[in-house]
């Protein structure tokens, strides 16, 4: 993943064992990290890995 | 009594520090009692402000900082912050952050403790978390981080003393930056805990008021329908108690009118359930940012607000104040106060500084600014527009730009001066170019959206299209070749989403005052300068002179009237006040539909002002000012002419 792109995440809150929801795919991946809603365009929403826990 | 206590105090530096939107301008107006815009988005402070305070017999300097996300961040306003929390050695930092988000804090709170200055966490927003059932229990996390921490509501002013008492703190905070996996989420476990918050409101009563808001939007939109279709409207079915008529009062009746049929059913159910259903809000949130459901709602605030700005403001409130106050009572009996001659002439002749530079700023252009801005802080505070961002992210990626761009952009439609240094928030040298560029060229800022919607009222809806349309279309163009042409890329489009709140009356009008101030400072004055040259060109036999050297352009191939070439001239200084000038040629019948539809094209093409000028260059650079000035004077032109020989070609009819 692009370093400035992954510190900016991190910055969310987003670092590895974190669970998020996703709430919406278009236009825009939209997650929630913790009360925190952030778009993500695709191809960064496509680095972030995750497995599904519910 | 002498004292010795009156040796000079050298205030102690307190740096307010946090992530975006937490509340850090309300915290610092609150301890400085100076205001500062305060937005419910991401990105409304760019620059740092100061203020100083006497508190409990001590001077303070406080210091307010554009949001970080972390401290080595890469865009140039969380720069402006890193440096400052760098060089300037604060005696301490204040962190500010939302309770809600306390992971993210804590983030934040570990690298700035790697500066080793004392520390203090204002945990703000305590009102959002009681909402929600987070409990913090901030003296078992004040043990855990050795440093005072403090629950804070800013805007009702709750927490405030706990601040005051610790101002003076010497704790440094004992976080280091191990992986933050190993202590954020055990100390997050420690000290917070999470229950379904008091539920005032059911899921019925949030439907029911969803329901009423979208009656409001349809009862909103039917004034529109109805009429197109022949159909009775509420607009129409008032017409026959407020018949509104050329004096004074009809002005008055119709304003009355537009208020009831086109804001009053929308408005009200909307605001009510903004205030009182936090539910609701959530569920607009997710309604706003959805593709299906966000353009209608996009729809609906656009009319809203071209019925308040473009309907009552540029219309009713321009007839009033121009009609009624100016030519009604200000000019006549000025007009009977000096006698004919050099003074007259040159306070109330044709280039009068009171008949032309004041009455353009004051009657025309004033009301439009105010009622914009009006309609505009409301947006902001309601957290809607970060929503619209992600709306048109996959639009502004073809221009070489994300989502984050519409911020700047959609500014730009207040005053594109304060924009451009906005586009600070945008995260590489190139966005920020494109961004300045597409501003000065083709975003009319509030002044001059309102002299256009005053002009496009009296001509037809494809006339209206085709300026709009062009204008557009040049954002468009422009951006896309833009992006091929200059080197560097673009970033990628993260953004945090704002919860949906109610705005406060309070700071709307606050933010709304100090902005029609900063219009009437920085405006004004050029208003009535540029009027005092064209005297002073006219009376020398010089204006005749200037119209001729531009005349091959504006008479030959913009096919104008000689007059607008000194129309032009006023927008250099501002393109607002080429506009009026425009609308005021255009309301006394001498240009034709297509000459309106040519030169509004071309003006809203041109360079904004001269206030806009000094800022690109202070952001850009004098190279790339003078670059961006000129291309975009030949580039307004070139479209105008085109546009012209295409309306001639087609033979179209306006």
């Amino acid at each position: 993943m692009n370093p400035e792109v992954e510190l900016r995440l991190f910055g969310f809150g987003l670092f590895p064992g974190i669970e998020i929801e996703l709430l919406q795919r278009f236009p825009s991946y939209i997650i929630r990290c913790e009360r925190t809603e952030v778009a993500l365009e695709t191809s960064v929403a496509s680095q972030v890995r995750v497995t599904v826990v519910r | 009594m002498l004292s010795l206590q009156t040796e000079r105090q050298v205030p102690r530096k307190v740096v307010l520090v946090g992530n975006p939107n937490v509340g850090k301008s309300a915290v610092f107006s609150r301890l400085t009692s100076r205001y500062v815009t305060i937005s419910n988005y991401p990105g409304t402070t760019v620059d740092l402000f100061r203020g100083r305070a006497r508190i409990q017999g001590r001077d303070y300097e406080f210091v307010d900082t554009p949001g970080i996300q972390a401290l080595h961040s890469q865009s140039e306003d969380e720069q402006v912050t890193s440096d400052v929390l760098r060089n300037e050695k604060p005696d301490l930092i204040l962190q500010v952050a939302d309770g809600k988000n306390l992971r993210r804090t804590l983030l934040l709170t570990a690298q700035l403790s790697k500066l080793k200055r004392p520390l203090v966490l204002a945990l703000n927003m305590k009102d959002e978390c009681d909402e929600r059932g987070i409990q913090i229990d901030a003296q078992a996390l004040s043990k855990r981080i050795g440093v005072p921490v403090v629950q804070t509501t800013a805007i009702t002013g709750d927490g405030f003393p706990e601040i005051v008492d610790h101002l003076d703190s010497k704790e440094f905070c004992s976080l280091n930056g191990h992986p933050p996996s190993e202590w954020v989420e055990e100390i997050l476990q420690a000290v917070r805990t999470e229950d379904e918050g008091e539920e005032r409101w059911t899921e019925t009563k949030t439907n029911l008021l969803s329901a009423a808001v979208v009656l409001g939007a349809l009862v909103h939109l039917e004034n529109y329908l109805g009429a197109w279709l022949g159909l009775p409207t509420l607009y129409g079915l008032l017409g026959n108690w407020l018949q509104p008529s050329e004096t004074l009062a009809g002005s008055a009746r119709e304003a009355v009118r537009l208020v009831i049929a086109y804001l009053l059913p929308v408005l009200l159910p909307f605001l009510f359930a903004l205030r009182s259903d936090s539910r609701f809000n959530e569920r607009f949130g997710i309604w706003a940012r959805k593709f299906s459901t966000g353009i209608p709602i996009l729809v609906v605030a656009l009319s809203v607000v071209y019925q308040m700005v473009g309907n009552l403001g540029a219309q009713i409130l321009v007839d009033i104040l121009e009609n009624g106050v100016f030519a009604g009572y200000l000019t006549p009996l000025l007009r009977a106060l000096v006698p004919a001659g050099l003074v007259h002439d040159f306070l109330l002749g044709e280039y009068g500084a009171i008949s032309v530079g004041l009455t353009y700023g004051i009657a025309i252009v004033l009301p439009v600014v105010a009622s914009f801005f009006i309609a505009f802080s409301f947006l902001e505070d309601s957290g809607y527009l970060p929503r619209l961002a992600v709306l048109s992210d996959r639009l502004f990626r073809l221009m070489g730009l994300n989502g984050k761009a519409f911020l700047p952009m959609i500014l730009g439609l207040g005053c594109v001066t304060m924009a451009t240094m906005t586009t600070r928030i945008l995260n590489s040298k190139k966005e920020r170019l494109i961004a300045t560029v597409l501003l000065a060229l083709g975003v009319p800022c509030s002044a001059q959206l309102g002299v256009i919607l005053g002009i496009i009222t009296g001509i037809s809806p494809l006339a209206t299209a085709i300026i709009f349309g062009t204008v557009l279309l040049q954002l468009f163009v422009v951006g896309l070749i833009f992006s091929r042409i200059l080197p560097g890329k673009r970033s990628d489009f993260v953004l945090e989403l704002p919860p949906i709140r109610y705005p406060h009356w309070k700071n709307i009008a606050q933010k709304t005052g100090l902005r029609v101030k900063w219009f009437l400072k920085e405006a004004l004055p050029l208003f009535v300068l540029g009027t005092v040259i064209l005297f002073v060109l006219d009376r020398l036999s010089l204006l005749g002179f200037l119209v001729a050297g531009v005349q091959p352009i504006v008479t030959g191939l913009l096919e104008l009237p000689s007059k607008t070439a000194t129309v032009f001239f006023l927008g250099f200084l501002r393109r607002d006040y080429g506009a009026a000038g425009l609308f005021d040629m255009a309301r006394n019948g001498l240009l034709t539909t297509q000459q309106i539809v040519v030169s509004l094209t071309v003006m809203t093409l041109f360079v904004p002002c001269i206030a806009n000028f000094f800022i690109v260059i202070r952001e850009q650079g004098l190279r790339n000012a003078f670059l961006i000035t000129a291309f975009i004077s030949g580039y307004a032109i070139a479209v105008g002419a085109l546009l012209n020989m295409a309306i001639n070609f087609v033979g179209l009819v306006l």
